[in-house]
């Protein structure tokens, strides 16, 4: 079993990070719930029956460990920009500072959409995974995920927009 | 016709770093956690175990003292069988040189008292059976750390030998086996044609990792 976590880990444990990172956009936070996510998964390894892959079921758990997270989170992020009066720009350390600056734009767009729109976008449209496979992640139905990201474009592009970083080469 | 989006969200995806080096550290992290978890199970499992043994003694006691005459010498033959059920289950145990040892490989073993050998080391070792990959584990508890010991059978029957200098990480030789120090873990691990044997530690030195590392005694075969 743990040779199987450890295969899993060399596999996945990047996407799996990328995916918490893009949805949490705390670096050292993320690291965390990704150890927690391969600790969770061979607690839970016996109720992997393989009707999803490996893969599939592993951003399951990355998911609800995320949404768990970002739940407690919100109060906390709420009295901070209260008592700061602004918002908290959780800068980005310097292992990923090389990002081109129109994707961090785009990071920070992601960053303002509720938590269903920037998961689903993230996942469908970065992660490339299946209407399906979303609807087992996120355990929605498939419709609500069709629905979801239908709303869910939209509201990014108006993001970028009010932000000013969306330029004529993109559109 | 492409999405505005598309292109910008996945090049998004594809500049987000996370360091080898920080995706290694974590991963000996989650490891760590998982040695915990199967050491606590282990535990628990390790006192229902002893449990049952003492009630059934316990009854096999007082029923022979209702059935038997005292001078009947059939009771302490019972219980000298039955607490030598409790002790260590012999297939995992070696005396080496008159000491108690723990079978790492077919090849090795390591001794399951090494107080007083490596410094820091508060109690024995525990140990306990893993599965066919990592046949054994063996904890040896610190103070306030630990250091584990697993092995996995080493596939490719290959030794490899780093060629060029890699940060955090060292060549040395232990018993005449070629072993590599990660030094931010601080982890060794040795390798022979046959097996891959880690020894990791949590909150101890790299100079314990390497005490202990030292204590596994090997076949002569490399």
């Amino acid at each position: 079993m743990n040779r199987k976590i450890e295969e899993w880990y060399d596999e996945y444990s990047y996407p799996i990070f990328k995916f918490i990172l893009l949805m949490i956009q705390d670096y050292q936070q993320s690291e965390d719930l990704t150890q927690e996510t391969f600790v969770k998964a061979y607690k839970n390894y016996h109720f992997f029956k393989g009707n999803s892959s490996p893969k599939t079921w592993l951003f399951s758990i990355a998911h609800n460990l995320t949404i768990d997270y970002l739940r407690k989170r919100r109060p906390m992020t709420l009295i901070k920009e209260i008592f700061l009066l602004k918002r908290d720009s959780n800068k980005l350390p310097d292992e990923v500072i090389v990002m081109k600056e129109n994707s961090k734009e785009l990071y920070y767009a992601l960053k303002c959409l509720k938590d269903s729109y920037r998961e689903v976008i993230i996942l469908r449209k970065i992660k490339e995974f299946s209407i399906e496979e979303t609807a087992y992640i996120l355990n929605w139905t498939e419709s609500k995920v069709k629905a979801t990201l239908h709303r869910a474009i939209p509201a990014l592009e108006k993001q970028f927009k009010k932000e000013g970083f969306l330029n004529e080469r993109m559109v | 016709m492409k999405e505005w989006y598309e292109e910008p969200l996945k090049s998004l995806d594809s500049q987000i770093l996370w360091p080898e080096s920080r995706q290694k550290i974590l991963k000996q992290s989650i490891f760590r956690d998982i040695y915990k978890t199967q050491n606590g199970r282990r535990g628990r499992g390790l006192l229902m175990y002893y449990s049952s043994i003492v009630a059934v003694v316990a009854i096999l006691f007082i029923g022979f003292q209702f059935l038997q005459k005292p001078e009947d010498s059939t009771v302490s033959n019972h219980t000298s069988n039955a607490s030598s059920v409790v002790s260590e289950p012999l297939e995992m145990v070696r005396y080496v040189n008159g000491v108690s040892s723990v079978l790492l490989t077919p090849e090795s073993t390591i001794p399951i008292d090494l107080k007083g050998t490596v410094s820091g080391i508060i109690e024995k070792g525990s140990y306990w059976q893993g599965d066919k990959y990592t046949p054994v584990y063996v904890y040896y508890p610190f103070k306030d750390g630990n250091i584990q010991i697993h092995t996995t059978p080493n596939e490719k029957g290959e030794i490899n030998i780093i060629e060029t200098e890699i940060v955090g990480r060292e060549k040395m030789w232990i018993s005449n086996r070629y072993a590599e120090l990660m030094t931010d873990a601080p982890q060794i691990i040795i390798q022979t044609k046959r097996y891959v044997y880690y020894i990791s530690g949590d909150n101890v030195g790299k100079e314990q990792v390497i005490d202990v590392a030292k204590q596994i005694k090997f076949n002569n075969n490399k």
